[in-house]
């Protein structure tokens, strides 16, 4: 049964299950249709959670299912070979393949000092939902999904090349985002 | 094996791929270990996967 207690714990978890919705689907209605689906989902049925993990793990993993399912709908053949090839870094390189020395990256520092802080992680969100919609959501599926390759390109309906193409494509921008927003406020430009 | 292709095969998740051909991440390891600039770009690729595993996890906690 639904009572008070549940009322509030839901309406406390929709914020985070929403934050989540919001890095894998681009609209925010979308996202808060998907949010609304499970809150509901839960609301109807509430016996189905047997209480074997915490409420917000449960609720997680249905949210989890809708956006893969809305992920499904909207891109289910839709991503072409076109949007994956990685061409905006191809300045990175010379004609030879090997790095252009300016377009070197920052050396990154270890992670937990920067860790401690909130504003990384606003950092890391705003990089994230300014990736290209499509590389976004094989990204997403990946990193904050912890779904398999093999599952991304069964959803999606791409080969396995468009997806490593999607995947470069993604970690690469993260990569030039968090060194422009982040790193190098700290680090000097090493020459070589 | 060139930076460019490293840095594909790096970033792209192909070098700890179980599927992906021995000979080609042996190509890789023999190209990192002998230029600057791919294994700067390699170490920071790996701090990419840790600091996208600790957001993860915060917005889940």
């Amino acid at each position: 049964m639904i009572n008070e207690e549940n009322i509030e714990q839901l309406s406390q978890l929709r914020t985070p299950l929403l934050q989540f919705a919001r890095l894998h689907l681009a609209d925010q209605a979308e996202a808060e249709d998907c949010v609304q689906e499970v809150l509901l989902a839960y609301w109807s049925k509430p016996a189905q959670y047997q209480g074997k993990a915490a409420l917000k793990t449960y609720l997680f993993a249905i949210l989890k299912h809708k956006i893969v399912d809305s992920l499904r709908l909207k891109y289910k053949n839709k991503i072409q070979s076109e949007d994956g090839i990685c061409t905006d870094f191809d300045i990175w390189f010379q004609e030879d393949g090997n790095w252009v020395p300016q377009e070197q990256m920052y050396s990154w520092s270890e992670p937990d000092a920067d860790l401690q802080t909130q504003q990384f992680f606003q950092v890391i969100d705003h990089c994230i939902k300014n990736l290209p919609q499509k590389t976004a959501a094989v990204f997403s599926m990946k990193e904050l999904m912890e779904l398999e390759s093999d599952e991304i390109c069964q959803i999606l309906g791409v080969s396995k090349d468009l997806y490593w193409q999607c995947m470069s494509r993604a970690r690469k921008s993260m990569q030039t985002c968090l060194s422009l927003r982040w790193f190098n406020q700290e680090v000097q430009r090493e020459v070589y | 094996v060139k930076c460019i292709d490293f840095v594909f095969y790096q970033s792209s998740g192909q070098l700890t791929d179980r599927d992906r051909p021995l000979g080609l991440k042996q190509r890789a390891m023999f190209h990192v270990w002998t230029c600057r600039a791919c294994r700067k770009f390699k170490r920071n690729d790996e701090l990419l996967g840790q600091f996208v595993q600790r957001y993860r996890e915060q917005i889940k906690a």
